[in-house]
């Protein structure tokens, strides 16, 4: 059990790296990436949205549609469950911590059309897995997030200062980074867990 | 403006993947090949369709407090309802395209449609707009993935276009291809909009 | 006052959401025995395909079976010709990149694989998905059983050695674990 769910963590973390293997979460990874700070912030509430994302959806997957058989509403029913805990969550941190609402703030209705949000749910659902497996590959898939945005900021903070041709400045330059850290997340293809 | 002016713009002036940079997940993730990229542009299309018609419709009906939700939960039917003539009908397509048909829903360039279009305007422009924007994000979707299929794979439409010494760039259609090309891409038409912006003045 | 917007407004989005599911329970009842139908048919030939001395098929029910060793394992058919049995058809759905790669192995009676095909999967196209193709598939036709099969990734294969799609190891090592838990299946539950 405890070597699956580190398989798992490792896997979603390194091997399928959301952002830079499997193209989920790319609108924020290009948008909200011009400082670490920043990053850093956008990267943390995703974490925190994606685990209780993956939790309630499987809950509602296992309780909801399958017993009543109504499976082909699942695409309405996950996003409404994540637009309605995004807006929960915003409440909530609101109400408890101010300081962090104020760091976090403008990312959180954004999370809602950050479809590695929407992505996880379903391939937790797909994949199979139990309930305590969609909370850690969730989690995972969210830290593989905030790690692949995390140091592509740090890379675009030092791009901004370097001398690019005038017409690679901006997006070109950005996806060509990409790429380059694409191909070192290749490199964990091989692990073998 | 005018209802074709409407759909030019869309697929022209503001490519809602070259110019407006959205909706950057399928297409980066479905191009690697071509006819991955027709059904996912084509698909997309319909979604849009659809919901800017519904949505222009009820525009008068919807409070603006509950639109966005309403205008998900618009979305997301009529992604489902595609979802379920692919498997029905193009089942190898609906099979090759996978997970990134539900999520069409999170597509930001339908919301955006949403909520910049199809909420202010009259059916016909709406309907209009979407098939414009629908038929450029196609549109950008064939160009990414005929590079990516041709570099990568050796093929075109899954026809093999040189002989068996070709050997075909894998990483091409590898993750990181996708960056590379748009990325290139993008530089290109920079450059290109320069120097026709040097060149006027 | 306030209230009363909130019954409203809640009102409002809950009649959009009751006619968007009630249109989609329209759709899914108008495709959904197409969906079926489609699915069926295509296990059917999958199955004649990699045992084709089978002229019908069986389903054999055994115990155990997605569980422990025998996890990815879904079904097992048996294969008969003029009623006599020549060999089994195992569908199995290890996990590859893009998850699950539904397959059906065929084994004939002497414990040799007659043929390997995928049903579904969401492999990389142009990588993972070229496990599909007859080049990488074909490796497992006429494979012995008495030890698991492996993955290399060049050279020449031995006997119980695979080649690996270049690019898509994850994808090549799901399928041979897919045939060798379907070998497994036929080895431990049925030929005992």
């Amino acid at each position: 059990m405890i070597r699956e769910l580190i398989a798992i963590v490792l896997g979603a973390i390194l091997i399928e790296n959301f952002v830079l293997v499997k193209f989920l979460g790319i609108c924020p990874f290009l948008g909200v990436s011009k400082k670490v700070e920043t990053a850093i912030g956008m990267g943390m509430a995703v974490t925190f949205v994606m685990a209780l994302a993956s939790m309630i959806t499987w809950l509602v997957q296992t309780f909801i549609l399958v017993p009543f058989n109504i499976e082909y509403l699942q695409t309405i029913a996950f996003i409404l469950v994540i637009a309605a805990l995004v807006q929960f969550v915003e409440m909530v941190i609101q109400k408890i911590s101010p300081t962090l609402y104020q760091a976090l703030g403008v990312y959180l209705p954004l999370i809602t059309t950050n479809c590695a949000v929407l992505g996880v749910a379903i391939l937790n659902i797909q994949k199979e897995y139990n309930f305590i497996s969609s909370l850690f590959n969730g989690t995972a898939a969210a830290l593989g997030f905030t790690l692949a945005i995390v140091l592509f900021a740090g890379v675009r903070e030092r791009l901004e200062l370097s001398n690019i041709p005038k017409a690679l400045q901006g997006f070109p330059i950005a996806l060509i980074t990409a790429a380059l850290l694409s191909i070192a997340f290749l490199g964990f293809q091989g692990l073998k867990l | 403006m005018s209802v074709h002016k409407d759909i030019l713009n869309g697929i022209i002036k503001e490519n809602p993947t070259f110019v407006l940079l959205l909706g950057m997940c399928p297409t980066l993730a479905v191009t690697t090949s071509v006819t991955n990229g027709i059904g996912m542009g084509l698909s997309a299309t319909m979604v849009l369709i659809g919901s800017n018609v519904v949505i222009s419709l009820l525009r008068k009906f919807i409070p603006s407090k509950i639109r966005i939700p309403a205008f998900i939960v618009i979305i997301a039917g009529f992604v489902t309802l595609i979802d379920m003539i692919l498997k029905a009908y193009f089942p190898s397509l609906s099979k090759s395209l996978g997970i990134f048909i539900p999520l069409i829903v999170v597509n930001c360039i339908i919301l955006a449609r949403a909520e910049a279009f199809a909420s202010k305007n009259d059916v016909a422009r709406s309907a209009a707009d979407g098939l414009g924007m629908g038929l450029g994000f196609t549109l950008a979707l064939i160009v990414i993935a005929s590079i990516r299929e041709i570099l990568g794979n050796g093929t075109f439409l899954g026809l093999k276009l040189f002989g068996e010494g070709f050997q075909p760039a894998i990483i091409m259609i590898l993750a990181p291809g996708g960056f590379l090309t748009l990325g290139t891409i993008l530089g290109v038409i920079n450059w290109w909009s320069q120097r026709k912006g040097r060149s006027e003045t | 006052m306030r209230n009363n917007e909130i019954v409203r407004l809640g009102a409002i989005l809950f009649a959009i959401t009751f006619a968007v599911a009630l249109m989609l329970a329209l759709g899914n009842l108008l495709t959904e025995d197409r969906i079926n139908e489609l699915n069926i048919k295509t296990q059917n030939e999958a199955r004649q395909e990699v045992l084709p001395s089978a002229t019908e098929f069986e389903e054999i029910k055994v115990k155990g079976l997605g569980e422990g060793d025998y996890k990815t394992v879904q079904n097992v058919y048996v294969g008969k010709n003029d009623g006599n049995a020549v060999g089994y058809c195992v569908g199995v759905a290890p996990s590859g990149f893009g998850g699950p790669i539904e397959m059906v192995v065929g084994i004939d009676s002497e414990g040799k694989v007659t043929g390997v095909t995928i049903v579904n999967s969401s492999e990389t196209p142009g990588l993972g998905s070229k496990a599909a193709e007859p080049k990488f598939k074909g490796q497992y036709k006429g494979k012995s059983t008495d030890s698991p099969l492996k993955v290399i990734k060049s050279g020449t294969p031995a006997d119980n050695e695979i080649v690996a799609i270049s690019g898509a190891t994850i994808t090549s090592n799901a399928v041979t674990q897919g045939v060798n838990s379907a070998v497994k299946v036929i080895k431990e539950k049925i030929n005992q």
